[in-house]
């Protein structure tokens, strides 16, 4: 068939969380249309926050996502003590940061061996994987329970955790609880090498793409739980100011507004920005694993996103060793946050890239505005640039330029690679190629 | 192993926060206030990592809601092999029969394993039906008497 002009559409996507399309069509060897079209109804957590009580968001919030609750909770908790001129500090902060690591393992974790792996090795789903391979998805389901196990102890259950309130916790572990969890660290720590040299042997197609890396950093840590707002062309601002610099604008095919930077420049949030802007931080044990499977100090190919999480993860497993072996149980689970009017800002690296929220109370501690930027809403134009390039190269390879099928493939893995949350976004996607009426020849 | 074994495993799936569909785990709590030899999981969640939940030993049963439009309450044993997956293997898809096919070919299936789903009709944010709550001493009391029994070595499947 000619490639000049052709169109798809890929309607339900598949091995992303929520719902949502692919549009792309192509007119006379130029690409007319790409657009990652999010479907699925908007939630009005914002709304329905107003007038709820300033202690309230943090478990409403954590609704938004099953995959990636812990990042709701500490954003909306970090904006609440932001107002009440409250600091989490000593083992209370290094609670929430080993249950925050709990989330990073079995987000990544599940994305890399059940939705993203299966693009690279041609399999409909990480269960057919299993068939084959039993031995490497039963290692990943092992390894994605570490971090599920993390949160039930640290949360008090694997999802939407509920011990967690401003100030700190319900209930602080006693360390001989958090004892159980160094065995199952240490298995885990072998497991993510093993996954990661797994990641590496896979086919990468060639994409690079420049787009501007924005994450949080932080003075000492691999960003997880705070940090200033920073990005690899020179901004550093801090959380306070992210309503000045970035904006969301509401586009007609998404029911999730796209985040932009006030100059109207795209960016993109997520573990290749995280890694980007905060090598320096890393331990040499994943910088050497880095090494070996040959990831830089920057990577721009979204395609070896994959391996970013990886090693996102064997950071997080590493991180957690750290923070159980140095831990002691608070004499107090938590510290106390007063309800003040003012204004609130919280901002931490969710899984996909940084979440922002914004709060505003009364006297009363009643909130009378509310924000949320969640990080794949920041990602989709990211991702709409990635595909626009792939299409582009594509149709510039005389070899696979007819293969409309590979396109399509290699279109809804270019979104797989952001690990789009798209019922995050939407407070997201399905792909169709239209081929604008132009029968195939 | 034995029919009087601890090993027999209860596992109460649903979302205690929708209607009906806490009747899995509310099944397990009225377990846990009877004297018997079962250990109970509920599981509100995540079921991809269902295989992870047994041992190759255990006599598993998994309680869960169902809606076929029989009267509420009403009682359905399923063999594993009855399961229908949707075929969805999203995050959000990952059901029973997805869990299940994923521990058979993972050759982690227990010993035994059997279905059991209640009858339910609301599945709304709110609490589980009253008709539905005052039934589950009945179910329960119906569930120890004829289903959580212990089935031979030979039921269980290879992949």
């Amino acid at each position: 068939m000619t490639h000049k002009d052709m169109s798809f559409r890929v309607p339900v996507l598949a091995r992303v969380e929520g719902e949502g399309a692919l549009r792309v069509v192509v007119n006379d060897g130029k690409v007319d249309t790409v657009r990652l079209e999010i479907y699925e109804p908007p939630r009005f957590f914002e709304a329905f926050l107003r007038g709820r009580n300033y202690q309230e968001p943090v478990d409403i919030t954590a609704r938004i996502c099953g995959i990636c609750p812990v990042a709701y909770q500490m954003s909306a908790a970090q904006a609440m003590e932001q107002l009440a001129g409250v600091r989490v500090d000593g083992q209370l902060r290094e609670l929430r940061r080993l249950l925050y690591c709990g989330e990073w393992i079995e987000s990544h974790v599940l994305h890399i061996g059940f939705l993203h792996a299966p693009d690279f090795l041609g399999y409909h789903s990480g269960v057919h994987i299993a068939a084959d391979h039993p031995e490497r998805i039963e290692q990943v389901l092992q390894l994605k329970k570490v971090g599920n196990d993390i949160m039930q102890l640290i949360g008090g259950r694997p999802i939407h955790p509920v011990n967690v309130r401003l100030g700190g916790f319900y209930r602080a572990p006693e360390a001989t609880e958090l004892d159980t969890l160094a065995e199952p660290l240490r298995w885990a720590r072998k497991a993510a090498i093993e996954l990661i040299r797994w990641t590496a042997t896979f086919d990468f197609p060639a994409l690079e793409i420049d787009h501007e890396f924005v994450s949080l950093r932080h003075p000492d840590e691999y960003p997880i739980c705070e940090g200033r707002i920073v990005s690899d062309r020179g901004l550093d601002i801090d959380v306070s100011s992210f309503g000045e610099h970035f904006d969301e604008i509401h586009v007609a095919h998404s029911t999730a507004l796209h985040g932009r930077q006030r100059g109207g420049e795209t960016y993109l949030t997520g573990p290749l920005a995280r890694w980007a802007n905060n090598y320096d931080r890393l331990p040499p044990l994943v910088q050497d694993l880095a090494d070996e499977v040959g990831v830089g100090r920057v990577e721009r190919n979204p395609f070896r996103s994959i391996l970013v999480r990886g090693l996102e993860v064997l950071y997080a497993v590493v991180e957690a060793e750290r923070i159980i072996a140095g831990y002691t149980r608070p004499a107090r689970p938590f510290v106390d946050v007063p309800a003040r009017a003012g204004t609130g800002h919280g901002c931490t690296e969710a899984p996909r890239g940084i979440l922002y929220h914004r709060y505003e109370t009364d006297d009363d501690g009643v909130i009378t505005s509310a924000r949320i930027v969640p990080p794949t809403a920041q990602n989709q134009p990211a991702i709409e640039t990635d595909l626009r390039q792939l299409v582009e190269g594509f149709l510039a390879n005389s070899a696979e330029a007819g293969d409309v099928a590979l396109l399509e493939q290699r279109c809804e893995t270019a979104i797989r690679n952001y690990d789009p949350c798209i019922s995050c976004a939407t407070h997201f996607l399905s792909v169709t190629v239209d081929d604008g009426g132009s029968a195939p020849s | 192993m034995t029919a009087t074994s601890a090993a027999l495993l209860v596992i109460g799936i649903g979302n205690r926060s929708r209607g009906d569909d806490a009747i899995g785990p509310r099944v397990v709590d009225e377990l846990k206030t009877r004297e018997t030899a079962v250990s109970t999981i509920v599981c509100e969640g995540d079921l991809a990592d269902l295989a992870l939940r047994w041992k190759p030993a255990d006599d598993v049963v998994i309680v869960d809601a169902c809606n076929t439009g029989l009267p509420l309450g009403t009682i359905h044993r399923l063999e594993p092999g009855q399961l229908q997956s949707r075929g969805s293997w999203s995050t959000h898809g990952v059901g029973i029969a997805e869990a299940v096919e994923l521990a058979r070919l993972l050759d982690r299936l227990p010993r035994s394993l059997q279905v059991i789903g209640i009858e339910a009709r609301n599945f709304d944010y709110g609490p589980i039906s009253a008709e539905l709550e005052d039934a589950i001493p009945s179910i329960v009391d119906e569930l120890v008497a004829q289903s959580f029994r212990v089935q031979s070595p030979g039921s269980r499947r290879r992949s």
